[in-house]
Protein backbone atom coordinates (compact mmCIF):
# COMPACT_ATOMS: atom_id res chain seq x y z
CA UNK A 1 0.00 0.00 0.00
CA UNK A 2 1.64 3.25 -0.87
CA UNK A 3 2.46 6.01 2.01
CA UNK A 4 -0.63 7.87 3.63
CA UNK A 5 -1.93 10.56 1.81
CA UNK A 6 -0.95 14.07 2.85
CA UNK A 7 -4.29 14.87 3.63
CA UNK A 8 -6.12 15.11 6.90
CA UNK A 9 -9.54 15.13 7.60
CA UNK A 10 -12.09 15.55 9.90
CA UNK A 11 -15.01 13.11 9.10
CA UNK A 12 -15.35 11.93 12.57
CA UNK A 13 -15.74 15.27 14.23
CA UNK A 14 -18.58 15.69 11.46
CA UNK A 15 -19.86 12.72 11.95
CA UNK A 16 -20.06 13.67 15.82
CA UNK A 17 -21.55 16.74 15.21
CA UNK A 18 -24.54 14.97 13.43
CA UNK A 19 -25.80 13.16 16.00
CA UNK A 20 -22.95 10.72 16.32
CA UNK A 21 -23.87 9.25 12.93
CA UNK A 22 -22.38 5.95 11.77
CA UNK A 23 -19.65 4.59 9.43
CA UNK A 24 -22.58 2.62 7.86
CA UNK A 25 -24.94 5.51 7.66
CA UNK A 26 -22.45 7.78 5.92
CA UNK A 27 -21.60 4.79 3.50
CA UNK A 28 -25.08 4.08 3.01
CA UNK A 29 -25.15 7.88 1.91
CA UNK A 30 -22.15 8.15 -0.39
CA UNK A 31 -22.75 4.65 -1.81
CA UNK A 32 -19.75 3.12 -0.25
CA UNK A 33 -19.13 0.20 1.94
CA UNK A 34 -18.50 1.26 5.65
CA UNK A 35 -14.61 -0.18 5.41
CA UNK A 36 -14.04 2.32 2.72
CA UNK A 37 -15.46 5.56 4.74
CA UNK A 38 -13.17 3.63 7.58
CA UNK A 39 -10.51 3.42 5.23
CA UNK A 40 -11.08 7.43 4.14
CA UNK A 41 -11.31 8.43 7.57
CA UNK A 42 -8.19 7.10 8.84
CA UNK A 43 -6.16 8.65 6.64
CA UNK A 44 -5.75 5.01 5.14
CA UNK A 45 -7.11 5.87 1.62
CA UNK A 46 -7.77 8.92 -0.96
CA UNK A 47 -11.29 9.18 -2.23
CA UNK A 48 -11.74 10.43 -5.77
CA UNK A 49 -12.59 13.82 -6.03
CA UNK A 50 -16.38 12.86 -6.68
CA UNK A 51 -16.30 10.86 -3.15
CA UNK A 52 -14.96 13.61 -1.29
CA UNK A 53 -17.64 15.93 -2.55
CA UNK A 54 -20.64 13.32 -1.62
CA UNK A 55 -18.93 13.43 1.91
CA UNK A 56 -19.00 17.33 2.18
CA UNK A 57 -22.71 17.07 0.55
CA UNK A 58 -23.94 14.92 3.10
CA UNK A 59 -22.80 17.12 6.02
CA UNK A 60 -23.54 20.24 4.26
CA UNK A 61 -20.05 22.19 4.03
CA UNK A 62 -17.40 22.76 1.70
CA UNK A 63 -14.70 19.93 1.15
CA UNK A 64 -12.25 22.25 2.34
CA UNK A 65 -13.66 21.65 5.93
CA UNK A 66 -13.58 18.05 5.24
CA UNK A 67 -10.76 17.16 3.42
CA UNK A 68 -7.12 19.40 4.29
CA UNK A 69 -3.63 19.59 2.39
CA UNK A 70 -1.01 18.95 4.26
CA UNK A 71 2.27 18.67 2.03
CA UNK A 72 3.88 22.05 3.40
CA UNK A 73 3.61 20.86 7.64
CA UNK A 74 5.01 17.40 5.62
CA UNK A 75 7.80 19.13 4.29
CA UNK A 76 8.56 21.40 6.97
CA UNK A 77 9.16 18.29 9.15
CA UNK B 1 -15.41 -7.57 7.11
CA UNK B 2 -16.73 -6.39 3.56
CA UNK B 3 -18.55 -9.17 1.46
CA UNK B 4 -15.66 -8.73 -1.01
CA UNK B 5 -13.07 -9.94 1.69
CA UNK B 6 -15.18 -12.24 2.62
CA UNK B 7 -15.37 -13.66 -0.70
CA UNK B 8 -12.11 -13.91 -1.01
CA UNK B 9 -11.25 -15.69 1.85
CA UNK B 10 -14.10 -18.61 0.96
CA UNK B 11 -12.76 -19.10 -2.31
CA UNK B 12 -8.93 -19.10 -1.00
CA UNK B 13 -10.01 -21.92 1.65
CA UNK B 14 -12.02 -23.70 -0.59
CA UNK B 15 -9.71 -24.08 -3.28
CA UNK B 16 -6.72 -24.42 -1.56
CA UNK B 17 -8.62 -27.65 0.01
CA UNK B 18 -10.20 -28.88 -3.33
CA UNK B 19 -8.41 -27.87 -5.98
CA UNK B 20 -4.82 -28.80 -3.37
CA UNK B 21 -6.32 -32.40 -3.37
CA UNK B 22 -6.48 -32.49 -6.83
CA UNK B 23 -3.33 -31.55 -8.23
CA UNK B 24 -1.61 -33.49 -4.96
CA UNK B 25 -3.38 -36.57 -6.60
CA UNK B 26 -2.06 -36.28 -10.02
CA UNK B 27 1.19 -35.74 -8.76
CA UNK B 28 0.68 -38.62 -7.33
CA UNK B 29 -0.38 -40.63 -10.46
CA UNK B 30 2.46 -38.65 -11.93
CA UNK B 31 5.10 -39.93 -9.64
CA UNK B 32 3.49 -43.18 -10.34
CA UNK B 33 3.37 -42.83 -13.69
CA UNK B 34 -0.10 -43.71 -14.05
CA UNK B 35 -1.50 -40.76 -15.86
CA UNK B 36 -5.45 -41.76 -16.87
CA UNK B 37 -6.66 -38.58 -19.10
CA UNK B 38 -10.22 -39.59 -18.51
CA UNK B 39 -10.19 -40.48 -14.83
CA UNK B 40 -8.26 -37.20 -14.48
CA UNK B 41 -10.76 -35.37 -16.68
CA UNK B 42 -13.71 -36.42 -14.33
CA UNK B 43 -12.07 -36.02 -11.11
CA UNK B 44 -11.45 -32.55 -12.59
CA UNK B 45 -15.17 -32.07 -13.21
CA UNK B 46 -15.68 -33.25 -9.68
CA UNK B 47 -13.53 -31.29 -7.79
CA UNK B 48 -14.63 -28.08 -10.00
CA UNK B 49 -18.32 -29.00 -8.77
CA UNK B 50 -17.15 -29.55 -5.68
CA UNK B 51 -15.64 -26.43 -5.00
CA UNK B 52 -19.11 -24.35 -7.04
CA UNK B 53 -21.10 -26.23 -4.38
CA UNK B 54 -19.80 -25.28 -1.42
CA UNK B 55 -18.06 -21.65 -2.44
CA UNK B 56 -21.54 -20.60 -3.46
CA UNK B 57 -23.77 -21.39 0.00
CA UNK B 58 -20.53 -20.28 2.07
CA UNK B 59 -21.24 -16.63 0.10
CA UNK B 60 -24.83 -17.00 0.88
CA UNK B 61 -24.22 -17.59 4.46
CA UNK B 62 -21.83 -15.28 5.20
CA UNK B 63 -23.90 -12.53 3.21
CA UNK B 64 -26.70 -13.92 5.85
CA UNK B 65 -24.86 -13.73 8.96
CA UNK B 66 -23.46 -9.98 7.90
CA UNK B 67 -26.47 -8.92 7.15
CA UNK B 68 -24.79 -8.02 3.53
CA UNK B 69 -26.32 -7.66 0.07
CA UNK B 70 -24.97 -11.16 -1.57
CA UNK B 71 -23.14 -9.27 -4.75
CA UNK B 72 -23.05 -5.87 -3.64
CA UNK B 73 -22.26 -3.33 -6.23
CA UNK B 74 -17.74 -2.54 -5.94
CA UNK B 75 -17.25 0.86 -4.52
CA UNK B 76 -14.24 3.27 -5.85
CA UNK B 77 -11.65 1.31 -3.28
CA UNK B 78 -12.94 -1.79 -4.15
CA UNK B 79 -12.61 -1.45 -7.64
CA UNK B 80 -8.95 -0.70 -6.77
CA UNK B 81 -8.49 -3.45 -4.84
CA UNK B 82 -9.74 -5.88 -7.47
CA UNK B 83 -7.94 -3.79 -10.45
CA UNK B 84 -4.41 -3.94 -8.21
CA UNK B 85 -4.53 -7.53 -7.65
CA UNK B 86 -6.09 -8.44 -11.47
CA UNK B 87 -3.11 -6.92 -12.49
CA UNK B 88 -0.42 -8.51 -10.20
CA UNK B 89 -2.60 -12.43 -10.86
CA UNK B 90 -2.42 -11.29 -15.34
CA UNK B 91 1.32 -10.81 -14.67
CA UNK B 92 1.93 -13.78 -12.82
CA UNK B 93 0.25 -15.87 -14.92
CA UNK B 94 1.66 -14.42 -18.26
CA UNK B 95 4.73 -15.73 -16.34
CA UNK B 96 3.82 -18.76 -15.35
CA UNK B 97 2.38 -19.95 -19.25
CA UNK B 98 5.28 -18.65 -20.81
CA UNK B 99 7.54 -21.03 -18.43
CA UNK B 100 5.35 -23.86 -19.20
CA UNK B 101 5.95 -23.20 -22.55
CA UNK B 102 9.73 -23.03 -22.30
CA UNK B 103 9.10 -26.34 -20.21
CA UNK B 104 6.87 -28.05 -23.06
CA UNK B 105 10.29 -29.88 -24.45
CA UNK B 106 11.50 -31.26 -21.12
CA UNK B 107 7.87 -32.66 -20.44
CA UNK B 108 8.15 -34.23 -24.26
CA UNK B 109 11.40 -35.48 -23.12
CA UNK B 110 9.55 -37.02 -20.03
CA UNK B 111 6.76 -38.42 -21.75
CA UNK B 112 9.10 -40.35 -24.29
CA UNK B 113 11.13 -42.16 -21.52
CA UNK B 114 8.33 -42.76 -18.93
CA UNK B 115 4.83 -43.02 -20.93
CA UNK B 116 6.30 -45.40 -23.25
CA UNK B 117 2.59 -46.91 -24.32
CA UNK B 118 1.24 -43.39 -24.79
CA UNK B 119 3.75 -40.30 -24.62
CA UNK B 120 1.70 -38.61 -26.76
CA UNK B 121 -1.72 -38.92 -24.96
CA UNK B 122 0.64 -38.20 -21.52
CA UNK B 123 2.30 -35.37 -22.89
CA UNK B 124 -1.35 -33.93 -23.62
CA UNK B 125 -2.17 -34.85 -19.69
CA UNK B 126 0.78 -33.21 -18.18
CA UNK B 127 0.36 -29.72 -20.28
CA UNK B 128 -3.22 -29.62 -19.79
CA UNK B 129 -3.21 -30.26 -15.85
CA UNK B 130 0.02 -27.42 -15.72
CA UNK B 131 -1.89 -25.35 -17.48
CA UNK B 132 -4.52 -26.10 -14.85
CA UNK B 133 -2.48 -25.44 -12.52
CA UNK B 134 -0.82 -22.28 -13.10
CA UNK B 135 -4.68 -20.54 -13.47
CA UNK B 136 -5.73 -22.07 -10.23
CA UNK B 137 -2.28 -20.71 -8.62
CA UNK B 138 -2.67 -16.98 -10.47
CA UNK B 139 -6.24 -16.68 -9.19
CA UNK B 140 -5.11 -18.08 -5.46
CA UNK B 141 -2.17 -15.39 -5.49
CA UNK B 142 -4.85 -13.20 -6.55
CA UNK B 143 -7.39 -13.73 -4.00
CA UNK B 144 -4.23 -13.68 -1.46
CA UNK B 145 -3.69 -9.89 -2.88
CA UNK B 146 -6.90 -8.88 -2.28
CA UNK B 147 -6.83 -10.02 1.43
CA UNK B 148 -3.76 -8.24 1.86
CA UNK B 149 -4.60 -4.85 0.74
CA UNK B 150 -8.40 -5.19 2.96
CA UNK B 151 -6.14 -5.80 5.86
CA UNK B 152 -4.22 -2.95 5.06
CA UNK B 153 -7.00 -0.87 4.45
CA UNK B 154 -9.05 -1.99 7.62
Amino acid sequence: MPAPPPISNTIRRLRFEHGEMTQQQLADAIGMTRQTVAAIEQNKYSPSLEAAFRIAEVFGVEIGVVFQWKADEEQGR
Amino acid sequence: MSMREKVAWIAVTTSLVIFGWYFWSVWADFAARQLDGDVLFWRFLWCFGIAVVIMLPAAMIAARLGGQAFDPPADEMEVRIEAISNRYGLALLEILLVTIVLASKWITEIARTDFTIDPVGATAIMLVNLILFVTAFAALVREIIIIIQYRMYA
